[in-house]
């Protein structure tokens, strides 16, 4: 007896099995992107803290993720225990004189382990070893590290100084105000035109015999421009001519140059010419060969225009001017 | 024993289905399908691309590249010896030559075509060739010659069973009795031309034959069957998109126009022609119109001044080419 299915049992069926396999497709898309099916080695460390480490924090190596945490575990020695997985390819590297330590990231995400990868002439770990770690830094730590302390107090020294300085130049007696009531003192004597230097500065005579000896000093001057004129307008003649012979040479030369490179170019252009229209024409070659393939679909062949048929041509004569 | 009702329904589809896929099957092989076609061999087929080309260029009056595919279908067509396509080659180079009025040469190629013909046994190719070369001894004012050679293509066409060229012979023959004075004559062959140039239904030579019989008539006075049978040709160029036709029968309404001195209405046709003639280089003709327009101008003062023909009159150099022609 053969058994009967009816189409909705049918239907039921064909859509069971589809989310089935919808169901393990998407297993594997997922379980490829998570390393769900690569082979993995469990290695431990051992931390004084807890570090926020939890189970699915990442392990990486040298910055570049290589597995995860897989457990977080209190010994009875008061110390955290941590199970890491790390991908198989990778347990090469983490060797007896790796380190494990735990990093913040710099903004946002959270802690993970970091693996210093040992040198190759290290035994390599086994698997379900211990990692060997560097317990993370706390503040106060860092803050011993550089001497924070040390270096805010020569801060405040620094600024008392700076305070006291400024008191100094503020005093009207001090040392910046005295020196400069002293120099009002002397430009007030010269001013007066008292002292050898106010005197000089301040006595007509003196200023006519300067006067005068500028006016001639000016007449001489006077005659060694014109006299200068006439000989810079002769040598501008000279120097024109002796200037413009090189130049028009120089021009010429430009010119032929250019010329020259043209010529190169034109050359180099007209050795390429060939070469380009050759592969043009085999660029047309294959695209009639597909045009042909095309008219010899059995879809597009009955539409075709028909071949152009060659006709003789005579001449009327029309008109009948000529 | 159970069997389902619906087993024995999707039996009656299943068959119903194939059935009509059967049926669209058959209708798709029957609409698309069809016995093989006759396919060219490749170099033939070139050949008849380029002499199809140079034959699209001619009857656009783009002579010079019209004759640079006849070159190249006689060089194509001597490579694989296909002696119909080399005959038919030195025709159409005589033709074109002829047209550009290189008599010397059109001669060579007309008599390489009879040569080749004599091979060949063409009766159409020989009618052309024949006829032909009655044209350039027309254009050489040998008219006797031109006779007898037109008459002889009009026996041989006569005896092609397609009478190729019939038409244009008997034109040629009635443009002669015309330009002889012997009308009637000229009107008989014109008319006979017409008749069978419109079974052909071959456009250029059915304006020719309008032409022909307008010039006929104007020589008989009747300007008003002239330029009907003028309009005509004019039509029949237009719809055929025959440039140079277009040209010719502006040119024959405006001289129309110009005996019965409608200066305006002349003025209009020439105008047209002598710009189509000017754009398709063909400086000869630019000059005859321009001496038209002169006569034109002193009658009926237009146009008011020759100058924008002036520029049309400077004979194109030797890389020139036509803008109808690129």
């Amino acid at each position: 007896m053969r058994l009967q299915y009816s189409t909705m049992e049918r239907m039921t069926g064909a859509f069971i099995l589809l989310t089935l396999i919808v169901f393990l497709f998407t297993v594997a898309v997922v379980g490829r992107g998570k390393n769900w099916f690569r082979k993995h080695v469990v290695y431990y460390t051992a931390f004084e803290e807890g570090y926020n480490l939890v189970s699915g924090s990442r392990v990486k190596l040298l910055g570049t993720d290589i597995g995860s945490v897989t457990d977080v575990l209190l010994t009875t020695g008061n110390k955290v225990k941590v199970q890491v997985k790390v991908l198989a390819e990778y347990a090469s590297r983490i060797r007896a004189n790796s380190v494990a330590t735990v990093e913040s990231p710099t903004v946002i995400g959270s802690e993970y382990i970091n693996i210093r990868p040992g040198t190759s002439k290290a035994a390599v770990i086994p698997p379900e070893g211990m990692i060997p770690t560097k317990e993370k830094k706390k503040f106060t730590e860092y803050l011993e590290q550089y001497e924070i302390g040390a270096k805010l107090e020569n801060i405040g020294k620094i600024l008392e100084d700076l305070a006291l300085i400024t008191d100094q130049l503020k005093d009207p007696k001090g040392p910046f105000f005295g020196t400069f009531s002293n120099l009002q003192q002397i430009t007030g004597t010269v001013e007066a035109g008292e002292g050898s230097l106010g005197r000089l500065i301040k006595s007509d005579e003196l200023y006519e015999h300067m006067d005068t000896f500028v006016a001639t000093l000016q007449e001489t001057a006077d005659y060694l421009v014109r006299a200068g004129v006439n000989i810079e307008k002769g040598s501008e003649h000279l120097e024109k001519a002796t200037r413009e012979g090189p130049e028009m040479v120089d021009k010429t030369q430009e010119l032929l140059d250019r010329l020259l490179k043209v010529q190169v170019i034109l050359e180099k252009v007209m050795t390429e010419v060939p070469e380009i229209s050759a592969q043009a024409r085999e660029g047309m070659q294959e695209v009639n060969r597909i045009l042909d393939s095309v008219k010899e679909n059995f879809l597009i062949r009955p539409n075709l225009p028909p071949p152009p048929d060659s006709e003789t041509h005579g001449l009327e004569i029309r008109g009948g001017q000529n | 024993m159970f069997v389902h009702a619906s087993y024995r329904v999707g039996r009656k589809k299943r068959k119903a289905v194939l059935l009509a896929l059967g049926a669209l099957l058959l209708t798709l092989v029957v609409a698309c399908g069809g016995g093989p076609k006759k396919k060219l061999p490749p170099r033939l087929t070139e050949v008849k691309r380029l002499a199809a080309e140079g034959s699209y260029w001619f009857q656009r009056g783009c002579f010079g590249r019209a004759e640079r595919y006849f070159s190249q279908a006689l060089e194509a067509s001597r490579l694989v010896d296909d002696l119909e396509e080399m005959v038919r080659a030195y025709n159409n180079l005589g033709a074109v030559a002829l047209v550009q009025g290189h008599y010397v040469e059109a001669g060579e190629h007309l008599q390489k075509a009879l040569e080749f013909n004599d091979l060949l046994k063409s009766a159409r190719e020989e009618a052309f060739a024949l006829g032909n070369l009655g044209s350039l001894a027309f254009k050489a004012g040998r008219y006797q010659e031109a006779e007898e050679l037109w008459e002889k293509a009009l026996v041989v066409a006569k005896n092609n069973p397609q009478k190729s060229g019939f038409a244009m012979h008997l034109n040629n023959l009635g443009m002669l009795r015309r330009k002889q004075g012997r009308l009637e004559e000229a009107e008989s062959l014109l008319k006979r031309a017409l008749a069978r140039a419109e079974s052909s239904g071959y456009k250029p030579t059915m304006a020719n034959s309008h032409m022909q019989l307008g010039l006929v008539a104007e020589a008989q006075g009747d300007f008003a069957r002239a330029e009907k049978q003028l309009s005509r040709a004019l039509e029949i160029d237009k719809a055929a998109e025959n440039t140079i036709g277009i040209a010719q029968d502006l040119e024959q309404i405006g001289r129309l126009r110009q005996q019965q001195q409608l200066w305006e209405k002349a003025f209009l046709d020439l105008d047209r022609a002598i710009r189509l003639y000017g754009a398709l280089g063909k400086t000869e003709k630019v000059s005859q119109l321009y001496e038209l327009l002169e006569t034109n101008k002193a009658q009926g003062e237009v146009p008011e001044s020759l100058e924008p023909y002036e520029g049309l009159l400077v004979p194109p150099d030797d890389f020139w080419e036509s803008p109808l022609c690129r």
